[in-house]
């Protein structure tokens, strides 16, 4: 009596509770990706080590929460990465380098962090709202303190630039330069052909060359050239990437691009709390990393301190 | 195939050959129009480019600056873009050099020097650092017979004037240094095939790479295979030498094995190369029109090379070698009766070599060494097949060894001083010291003064101390003393503004006991005498461009008034004018290039005071880099004006000069993978 009593009274509450077990079994097993972490779609301009590096720079600042991270490159096919899209509903997009930006800004109601972009303030107009992220370029002022640290008696520092691409940038450069007691010698050039008489008009007027992302004066076609004239001529070179140091300059100022993935980390972690109104759209980078090129330095009779030396992170 | 099909077929090969560079400026245009990447992500992708190490090449710049000597380099990048198939072309368009053939081998001249069948034994060839010349006729190998394919020289450095004060023997007029790539350089494999006029075909394979763990390979195989020319002598014209013309007597066959490996300061480098060429002249009284008359040239060598720099400016390199030559001459000769005589020579030796360079206090670089070498066979063989009859069969050995300081003195922040000699033995010619001094002067930033006084000598080679056909022709002179020559130059370097660069020099050579063959008027025999004196002076004027993406480009001129001090002659196979030109542009940004080289030679006196007229020869070359990624195109026309010219031969021709060749076409088709 006293079991079927029990089966009478419990029929329907045995019925809901089953039922519910279902949808929880059900949740569980078809929400797989989207548990307690969240999911993020990291495109790649190209599969390169910097960006290689970001990422692992990315999950580190993810430690401590769960991060389903989902990579892919611009160069798949599209209708792939819409279907990766589409599988995974990714929570956020990471972009590493321009073209896996303007990729990405084709996809709506998805946030967007980027790093490793050259100038993102020509793709981000106003109607994109849930886009933030790194630059590239490291801040003149950074590097100008690092320079300085080197050659404490510095000061005259030259560039040579293009100003369609890059005067907003020596301008910023101009006033850090100031900051720190230096005088930024600069010459424009617009073409690669201009590239010989800029460094004759500097040399003489610059204690030592500087270098920034600049495709007209440290590009492909000028940047052997460029370096074959400072070594003949005695002339310190700075460049912005190690392989510069690897390849001739005295010493080369460049992202960290770990660090960057850090970065980018931090501020995807703020947008998926929802904590978007603090933040600033576009950061720089807010670590750099130093290469010295010690043959070079010991042909231009150049030595540097112990206390450089420690900060140094690449020596060739 | 007479000369008007001859004709023909040339002219068919230009219209292909100019129809060849419009299609291929076209489809370029077309590649390049989608592949070209957006300015800001090209200037983004700065940060991760990689950048070829360029200090090697400054440092060796600066060297170049303060060495005391005339020097110039050629890169890779110009053997590219000029379309040079050999070292010959290279050298052919370098101020005050000078190529000229028998069309047998390629010959060298420098500075109005180039006796006629010498074997270009005055010149030093080295293969990164290691003599090249053979140690029989002491001969360089510039022609199809060097081991070395352009595919693998990173540079080559010609230095003008004398160098035995570090090289000793054979460097009386210059030095020309090869400099191979690492496999670092190719990074992959390589493939080339070729193809050229006179039905000539060359096939290159390269595979280089640095390992992970800093091991460094290089290895090359390449082989070549040419018909040669139906060619025309006047010398020969009647019937019954076939009218004049040599048929099928002008095939080369040539092949070439490399391979250098290095492990951070330790380097192995092989190098076997062999090359058969039909001779077409009837050169030593063969037999006109028999393609049997042949020459084979074997070469090789192994050598182990460490190189260690110590902390506190001090460096040590230490070599260890191995070299071998054969050479095999076949001559059909009617004496008679027909008969087939085979000249043979055979040189083995071995050696090792000591340098140590230190910087002592501020203003002094040591640099000292020594060379010892075991020539274990310099052997020489003259006979006749059938009937059997040996007229020579010389075998020696003998050992040379050498000790050099040099020291480089700042003597302030723009005056150097570089002092040195080397003391030289062998036991085949007793001893020699050369020296030299040299003051540089930095005058400005831009200017370089140079003042230069060297001695040179060569030593008499196993060849002419020895050779001898038991006295039917020639005989032997074992007291045979070196040959010596005093360099007076001056030399002035001025950079013209950040694209220009001038030098002006000026030089006086005294070449004293000139080692020549004469007929020894007691017994009519041919004997090598020590028995010229021979003065030349000229000027250099020289200006260099290098504008980045613009234009790169050269002129030099050079006179020369090269006399017998004796006879107070001209000294024959010396043009007074010569002129070097040549130029490369891209055309459309860093995939197509043109480049184009104009050489005038003054008319030159022949062996029995004729002339070989003066000429301007014209050589155009088109390269596409990175047609699709990896594929370069080439495609050369040499002689592009079709100049008749001719070049002067030695004695052992009847012909008093030998017409070159005419307009030709050489395409290249390389992937990188």
């Amino acid at each position: 009596m006293a079991q079927g009593k029990l089966l009478f009274l419990d029929m329907p509450n045995f019925m809901t509770a089953a039922r519910a077990v279902l949808i929880i079994l059900f949740v569980i097993l078809f929400w797989p990706s989207q548990g307690k972490g969240c999911t993020v779609l990291a495109i790649r301009s190209k599969d390169t080590v910097p960006y290689n590096h970001a990422i692992t720079g990315f999950r580190s600042g993810f430690q401590g929460l769960e991060l389903n991270l989902v990579i892919i490159d611009t160069t798949e096919e599209e209708t792939e990465i819409s279907s990766i899209l589409s599988k995974y509903r990714p929570d956020l997009i990471l972009c590493l380098g321009t073209k896996a930006l303007k990729y990405a800004l084709t996809v709506k109601k998805i946030p967007k962090i980027f790093c490793l972009v050259l100038h993102p303030e020509m793709y981000l107009s106003t109607d994109y709202l849930d886009v933030y992220g790194i630059t590239i370029e490291l801040p003149p002022l950074l590097q100008f303190r690092i320079i300085a640290q080197a050659f404490p008696r510095l000061k005259r520092i030259g560039v040579i630039y293009n100003p369609e691409f890059n005067q907003k940038y020596i301008e910023i450069a101009k006033e850090s330069a100031k900051s720190v007691a230096l005088d930024l010698v600069t010459c424009s050039v617009r073409s690669v052909k201009e590239v010989p008489s800029a460094l004759h008009h500097l040399e003489d007027k610059i204690d030592i060359l500087w270098s920034i992302l600049d495709n007209t004066a440290y590009g492909p076609e000028t940047a052997r050239y460029v370096l074959l004239f400072a070594l003949r001529r005695d002339i310190p070179f700075v460049g912005f990437s190690p392989q510069f140091a690897k390849a001739g300059a005295l010493m080369a100022v460049y992202g960290d691009y770990e660090d960057m993935g850090r970065q980018s980390a931090l501020l995807a972690k703020k947008v998926l709390l929802g904590n978007e109104e603090s933040l600033v759209k576009i950061l720089q980078p807010r670590k750099a990393r130093i290469a010295i090129n010690q043959k070079v330095a010991r042909a231009l009779g150049i030595t540097f301190t112990p206390e450089f030396l420690k900060i140094v992170d690449k020596v060739f | 195939m007479d000369k008007n099909q001859s004709e023909e077929r040339q002219g068919h090969l230009f219209h292909r050959s100019i129809s060849i560079p419009i299609l291929l400026t076209i489809s370029i245009l077309l590649l390049n129009s989608s592949d070209s990447l957006p300015k800001e992500i090209a200037t983004e992708n700065l940060a991760f480019m990689e950048i070829e190490d360029v200090f090697a090449a400054a440092k060796h710049l600066q060297k170049v600056r303060k060495a005391p000597a005339s020097i110039t380099i050629i890169t890779d990048d110009d053997i590219r873009k000029y379309g040079y198939r050999k070292m010959s072309d290279v050298l052919n368009n370098t101020k005050s050099f000078y190529i000229y053939s028998d069309r047998n081998y390629d010959y060298i001249g420098v500075r109005g020097f180039a006796r006629l069948g010498d074997y270009g034994n005055r010149v030093l060839q080295l293969v990164d650092g290691h003599t090249y010349n053979d140690n029989v006729y002491g001969s360089v190998f510039f022609d199809n017979e060097f081991g070395i394919d352009l595919d693998l020289i990173k540079k080559i450095e010609v230095v003008r004037g004398p160098c035995s004060t570090l090289y000793g023997s054979n460097g009386l007029f210059g030095i020309v240094n090869v400099v191979t790539k690492s496999g670092h350089d190719i990074n992959g494999f390589y493939i080339k095939s070729e193809a050229g006029s006179y039905d000539t075909y060359k096939g290159t394979f390269i595979f280089g790479k640095r390992f992970e763990n800093d091991f460094d390979l290089i290895f090359s195989v390449s082989l070549l295979d040419s018909e040669g020319q139906d060619l025309y002598f006047v010398e020969f014209d009647d019937p019954v030498t076939s009218n004049g013309w040599a048929r099928d007597a002008d095939g080369e066959k040539a092949g070439k094995i490399f391979l250098k490996s290095m492990y951070h300061e330790l380097m192995f480098i092989a190098n076997v190369s062999w090359r058969e060429k039909h001779v077409p002249t009837a050169s030593y009284e063969t037999i006109f029109n028999d393609n049997r008359h042949k020459t084979i040239d074997q070469r090789s060598f192994a050598e182990i090379k460490l190189e260690h720099a110590f902390e506190s400016n001090k460096e040590l390199m230490a070599r260890i070698y191995y070299d071998r030559y054969d050479f095999v001459g076949e001559y059909p000769l009617d004496y008679p009766p027909v008969t087939l005589n085979k000249d043979e020579s055979y040189g083995q030796w071995m050696g090792t070599e000591l340098r140590y360079f230190q910087r002592l206090g501020t203003s002094h670089h040591i640099n000292l060494g020594g060379e010892a070498i075991l020539h274990i066979n310099a052997d020489q063989k003259n006979y006749d097949v059938e009937p059997p009859v040996t007229y020579l069969d010389d075998n020696r050995s003998f050992t040379t060894w050498s000790a050099f300081v040099q020291d480089e003195w700042d003597i302030s922040l723009w005056l150097r001083l570089t002092a040195g000699f080397r003391y030289d033995h062998s036991t085949t010619f007793g001893e020699h010291v050369s020296p030299r001094i040299g003051i540089i002067g930095q005058l400005t930033r831009e200017s370089t003064l140079k003042l230069l006084y060297g001695q040179a000598f060569r030593a008499p080679t196993v060849y002419e101390l020895y050779y001898q056909d038991d006295n039917d022709t020639a005989k032997a002179n074992p007291d045979l003393e070196p040959e010596i020559v005093d360099t007076y130059e001056i030399i002035w370097e001025q950079e013209l503004g950040p694209i220009l660069k001038g030098a002006v020099s000026a030089f006086r050579y005294e070449v004293r006991d000139l080692i020549t063959q004469v007929e020894d008027p007691d017994d009519g025999l041919l004997q090598f005498q020590n028995i010229e004196h021979i003065k030349s002076d000229g000027i250099e004027i020289g200006l260099e461009a290098n504008w980045p993406n613009v234009i790169k480009g050269h002129i030099g001129y050079t006179f020369q008034e090269t006399v017998n001090k004796i006879t107070d002659q001209r000294l024959s196979n010396s043009p007074r004018h010569l002129v070097k030109a040549g130029v490369t542009i891209p055309i459309y940004k860093d995939k197509l290039f043109l480049g184009t080289q104009s050489r005038f030679m003054d008319e030159r006196l022949t062996r029995n005071g004729q002339h070989a007229d003066r000429s301007i020869i014209t050589d155009l070359n088109i390269y596409a880099h990175n047609l699709v990624k990896g594929l370069d195109l080439s495609l050369g026309i040499f002689n592009l004006f079709d100049e008749d010219y001719s070049d002067p031969v030695s004695a052992a021709h009847l012909q008093e000069t030998i017409e070159q060749d005419g307009v030709n076409f050489w395409l290249k088709v390389s992937y990188s993978f």
